[in-house]
């Protein structure tokens, strides 16, 4: 459905959920991938499943980087390596952690985490990334239902998450016309990081979301390449909601 | 760089497709391999649209004219569609009139006009189809609302109740219809090029360089364009999204003057 050939994909989070599906799909639509994750093993091994997964077109190169996504270090050599392939067709940002936590017992280091790897980190891969962003580029962050909506456990997560879209509004504004930048808002998606909330709290949550399911890792990601594709070339500065109708339930 | 849907075997319902984003709705369907059923006021415009698309995709479309605000000719536009296609499996709910008027002064017939044709027919329409979609065990409606209706501007009384109207009620039947399998979504256009905001812009009714000068992307959008992500919003890649707005502006709303 996609094609990207000779377009550069630079994927945070490249082993979680969602970054897997947003990589195979990038990388069966022709693009080349620079993944980066904390995991060496886990990436190493997603890797080589890629590069033996034949493509519909003659396919991407697929480079690794072993990085933290809070640190501003690794994004200068996430952002190197990009720029090595001649610059940035589309930044999508994965990397996040959630850890639930009721909010008068959160931590200090709770706090702060979240909020490096979910929003600074965010931060310094996209300054980095500016002047290497092509003309036609296309950021997407992801943000999450929690940025919108409230729950018990969350108020780091949704704060990290509710900046994320703030912040790409912005960035809409300074970087059009070269760079489109959108938000994408999943609900509960079926992934890692959801699997002990689903667990827990999955069967109330489905009452109340329209579609009666879990999204899938994989509905996330066709959403992603959407955005990047020409078909949303008019569209900047948006949050696509995800969530199988939860969101407005 | 590509993005190809395909709506091969699909039956579409295009309303409004005389011309402008109808008639771009109507086109990418038909590229996309869909039968597509043009419905519009203009019987000339939507015969000859049709017969333009059958240049190019042979004995995919025909033209039907009515009304929006006439439940018969939705009901008769509906049934034309399946007896075209077999089935009706989108819907691109997209007839609508513009308004522009000082509140103060704005008549009473314009104020129910504009609220007949953008919300009401939009209503019926969606009613009709969705109708025909349950009984056939799903299918997916994209109402076209407009940046007004999620932001404002002034003048537009009616014009943004209406289309804000649209928004809520793509979100009631959305999660109404979800276990049907009818999904319910909105595309909300900004500013675009067409033949009536070039003929307003020549009149001086609207000051296109000053439009273009709002807009974050520096340019007013196409047809074209908004179209693709409405067929997006059809498609089978929005398989999880439902009830949504999505708002095709080159960044009008989130931009804050600041």
């Amino acid at each position: 459905m996609f094609d990207f050939t000779n377009r550069t994909l630079v994927l945070t989070g490249a082993t979680g959920g969602i970054g897997r599906a947003v990589a195979e799909l990038f990388h069966a639509a022709g693009a080349n991938l620079v993944l980066a994750d904390l995991d060496a093993d886990a990436l190493a091994q997603f890797s080589a499943t890629l590069t033996t997964t034949p493509t519909t077109s003659e396919g991407g190169s697929v480079q690794t980087l072993v990085a933290d996504a809070a640190s501003p270090e690794d994004a200068d050599r996430i952002v190197a390596a990009a720029a090595r392939l001649g610059g940035i067709d589309f930044l999508v940002p994965c990397a996040g952690i959630y850890m639930a936590e009721p909010f008068a017992g959160m931590t200090d280091d709770q706090w702060r985490r979240t909020l490096s790897i979910n929003l600074d980190g965010v931060f310094y891969l996209t300054r980095r990334s500016v002047e290497h962003l092509k003309a036609g580029s296309a950021i997407v962050n992801l943000s999450s239902m929690a940025a919108h909506r409230g729950a018990k456990t969350n108020a780091h997560y949704g704060a990290s998450k509710g900046a994320i879209g703030a912040m790409t509004r912005a960035l809409a504004n300074e970087l059009a016309p070269k760079t489109r930048a959108n938000v994408v808002a999943p609900g509960i998606i079926d992934t890692p990081m959801t699997r002990e909330l689903i667990a827990t709290r999955g069967d109330d949550t489905l009452k109340h979301t329209p579609l009666g399911r879990t999204g899938t890792a994989s509905e996330i990601a066709t959403v992603i390449a959407f955005l990047c594709s020409p078909a949303a070339s008019f569209v900047t500065g948006e949050t696509l909601h995800v969530n199988g109708g939860l969101y407005m339930s | 760089m590509t993005i190809r849907f395909d709506f091969t075997g699909r039956t579409a319902l295009v309303t409004g497709a005389a011309s402008g984003l109808g008639l771009a709705m109507a086109r990418a369907l038909a590229g996309a391999g869909a039968n597509v059923m043009l419905f519009d006021l203009d019987k000339d415009g939507g015969r000859a649209a049709a017969e333009g698309l059958n240049a190019d995709h042979p004995g995919h479309a025909r033209a039907l004219a009515g009304s929006v605000t006439d439940t018969v000719a939705i009901h008769a536009a509906c049934e034309a569609a399946v007896a075209f296609g077999g089935s009706l499996d989108v819907v691109m709910n997209n007839a609508g009139i513009a308004a522009k008027a000082p509140s103060l002064d704005l008549d009473e017939a314009t104020w129910r006009q504009t609220i007949d044709v953008n919300l009401s027919g939009a209503f019926f329409v969606a009613q009709a189809a969705g109708r025909v979609m349950a009984a056939q065990g799903g299918g997916s409606i994209v109402n076209t609302t407009s940046m007004y209706g999620v932001v404002a501007a002034p003048e537009r009384a009616a014009y943004s109740a209406a289309k804000a109207g649209v928004v809520a009620l793509t979100k009631v039947l959305a999660i109404e219809w979800a276990d049907r399998n009818i999904r319910v979504n909105a595309i909300a256009p900004g500013y675009m090029r067409t033949a009536l905001t070039e003929t307003l812009g020549r009149e001086g009714r609207i000051d296109l360089d000053a439009l273009t000068a709002r807009v974050p992307a520096g340019r007013l959008g196409t047809p074209e364009e908004v179209a693709s992500a409405a067929l997006f919003l059809a498609s089978e890649t929005s398989a999880y999204v439902t009830g949504q707005t999505l708002v095709a502006d080159g960044g009008w709303s989130s931009y804050s003057y600041l």
